[in-house]
């Protein structure tokens, strides 16, 4: 599904002070994998994930999703391969504060050609799978943070990409509510989907079928335990 | 369709969140709208009165004068007009080839003259005229009948009244036909009632020409001739077969007089075309006036949606990097910001036409002009509103566009 090889990034410019922020990183997700990506602040964690998820682009190497060589694909393209194949879990959610909980739901199937009532009826179904059925009309402010957390990712499955793409999911939720939303990745992981989750926590990365860790830029660990 | 109406529900909601300063740019536009409306109200509804006052005179009209403001001076020792009957009838009887539809002379009584019935004493405009005087000044009766050639024949003691000293003559009810008056002491049989005319809005604007028609004392030049104790016509009025040749048919007719009386006198012609020309001349400057405030009003309206836009370009930062990062593409981006703009300028616009209306029909009953709507420019202040929308909207849309997904996603 992912397949990354020898990829590099690097901030600022060569006569500035160039700051590599990934080097060499190579990395093979398969498709229905559970990885949790790990690794101290600044070692390039969101950095790689923005990258898999097509909102970064990279100075060298190369990155393969589904067999497309993703820096060839003109802007559109990456819009359409968002749209369809990946979903976004942010650790601040990223709700839109003036749309109601449903609403934020529908918001990605506004941009494909489903009809209205099929719009609203996916929303209302998949708040409901994930227990907010009697959310709908609530704006984000007025719903705790494991609920907000819950309306993106059931915004970000509404359009029932293969990959799921989480950057510290459970970061701003308490233990208790942060373990609640790694039940229901592993239900999903059971079910077929594919995770990536940038984590701190170990507790949370446990939940993961594979683990990887970074440091300084560099994968040190693939988690692929013999 | 249920794409675009869902693209203006959100529209709506995102202008909703900021109302009073979304409602600020509404009102440039709104201004900008009105005033289109106004100025194109008073331009039309000044043109039409105009021409319809102007038309009082005959727009094909020459006047030919004898003039004295020359300044060789042997070309003022000799008194008179320059003009008599004989060159009248000669005109007249060329008509045809000079390219003349009607002519009149026009002999004028004293203006100390007074004119009465009973014990109601007027001061009227008398004028001694042609059968044709009433064609080419677009005169007609309410009642009774025009002049014909028998009158000016024989001399007829018979007078058209103008509606006002028909008034001021007649005891209230009375029917002005068959009605004797008294003019400079001689008697009169009224004959036709002519019917009003309107040169308020040439008077107001100071032109020429721009006194009332309304007191005149219409009767045959012979007549009036006879009155005056010689046969002298103070100027010949001439309609010409085609506008465009007025200048040159006067200058023909002055020619003509000039060899009838070569020396010693020289005569002027006048046209329509010189008083259309003033007219217009302050009408344009009217709608000169108006487009350059109406245009500064848009172009304040469209800084101000640009600033609205770039404001909410510059908040909704992180919206955007959420919406493209959930699928949007640039054109879906575009396209929601381009039609929060256009959705203001629209509103404008819109409030601007209901605006515009209310101050045209205020302005109308001001100005006393005729109102004449114009679903032409309703269309046209529509579209320049929401054109002036989508342009100022455009280069802050363009930027949440391009905005690239993760930057945007970091911004607070
Ligand atoms: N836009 C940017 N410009 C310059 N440097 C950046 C930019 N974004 C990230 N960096 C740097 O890149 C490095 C990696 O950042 P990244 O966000 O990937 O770290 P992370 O592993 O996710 O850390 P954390 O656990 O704190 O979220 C950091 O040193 C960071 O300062
Ligand atoms: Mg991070």
């Amino acid at each position: 599904m992912i397949s990354i090889s020898k990829l590099s990034k690097a901030y600022g410019s060569v006569d500035t002070s160039l700051l590599i922020v990934l080097k060499n990183v190579n990395l093979t997700i398969n498709e229905g994998e559970f990885v949790a990506i790990m690794g101290p602040s600044g070692s390039g964690k969101s950095t790689l994930l923005n990258i898999i998820g097509m909102l970064d682009n990279f100075d060298a190497g190369s990155y393969q999703f589904k067999g497309q060589s993703v820096p060839s694909l003109n802007s559109d393209t990456l819009a359409e391969l968002r749209l369809y194949n990946l979903g976004f879990v942010f650790q601040s959610f990223n709700l839109i504060a003036q749309l109601t909980a449903q609403a934020n739901v529908e918001l990605p199937m506004l941009y494909t050609r489903l009809k209205k009532t099929k719009r609203q009826s996916n929303a209302v179904q998949r708040l409901t799978e994930l227990g907010l059925g009697d959310r709908l009309n609530h704006k984000p402010s007025e719903l705790s943070g494991g609920q907000q957390q819950r309306v993106a990712i059931a915004r970000a499955l509404v359009n029932d990409p293969a990959v799921l793409i989480a950057d510290e999911p459970t970061g701003s939720l308490d233990t208790e509510t942060g373990i609640d939303i790694m039940h229901l990745f592993q239900r999903l992981h059971q079910n077929g989907k594919t995770i990536v989750m940038v984590t701190h926590e170990e507790e949370i990365a446990a939940f993961a079928s594979r683990v990887i860790r970074m440091r300084d830029g560099k994968i040190v660990d693939q988690g692929l335990a013999a | 369709m249920n794409r675009w109406l869902s693209n203006v529900t959100q529209a709506l909601q995102a202008l909703n969140v900021h109302r009073r300063r979304s409602a600020l740019s509404v009102l440039g536009i709104t201004i900008g709208i009105a005033a289109v409306m106004a100025v194109g109200t008073i331009s039309r509804g000044g043109n039409h009165l105009i021409y319809r006052e102007l038309e009082t005179f005959g727009l094909n009209s020459v006047w030919v004068y004898r003039n004295w403001n020359v300044q060789d001076v042997k070309l003022r020792e000799k008194g008179g007009s320059g003009i008599t009957n004989e060159d009248f009838l000669s005109l007249q009887a060329d008509k045809k080839q000079l390219g003349i539809r009607n002519i009149t002379p026009d002999v004028r009584g004293h203006y100390d003259w007074v004119s009465k019935q009973g014990s109601r004493e007027v001061n009227a405009t008398v004028i001694g005229v042609g059968r044709d005087y009433t064609t080419i000044a677009n005169d007609t009766i309410t009642t009774g009948r025009l002049l014909n050639q028998n009158d000016i024949n024989t001399r007829q003691p018979v007078v058209l009244l103008g509606p006002e000293i028909a008034n001021a003559l007649m005891e209230p009810g009375t029917e002005p036909i068959g009605q004797r008056i008294y003019v400079d002491g001689k008697r009169f049989l009224v004959v036709g009632l002519l019917a009003s005319k309107s040169r308020d809005f040439l008077a107001s604007i100071g032109s020429a020409g721009g006194q009332n028609a309304n007191d005149r004392i219409v009767m045959p030049y012979t007549t009036m001739q006879r009155m005056v104790g010689h046969e002298d016509i103070r100027n010949l009025q001439i309609k010409v077969e085609d506008f465009d040749r007025a200048a040159e048919i006067g200058d023909l007719v002055t020619d003509r007089l000039l060899s009838a009386h070569p020396v010693g006198i020289a005569y002027r012609a006048e046209t329509m075309a010189s008083y259309i020309e003033t007219t217009n001349k302050i009408l344009n400057g009217v709608a000169i006036i108006g487009i350059v405030s109406a245009s500064i009003s848009l172009l304040v309206g469209g800084m101000g949606i640009m600033n609205v836009m770039g404001t909410a370009v510059l908040e909704r930062t992180r919206e955007i990097g959420v919406r493209k990062a959930i699928g949007a593409r640039e054109k879906d981006i575009m396209t929601q910001f381009l039609m929060e703009a256009g959705l203001i300028s629209a509103v404008g616009g819109l409030l601007g036409l209901l605006i515009g209306t209310i101050a045209s029909t205020v302005l109308a009953n001001i100005t006393n002009f005729p109102l004449i709507p114009s679903p032409k420019q309703v269309i046209f202040a529509l579209v320049v509103s929401v054109i002036v929308g989508l342009l100022s909207g455009f280069l802050p849309a363009r930027r949440a566009a391009r905005m690239k997904p993760v930057q945007a996603l970091r911004s607070e």
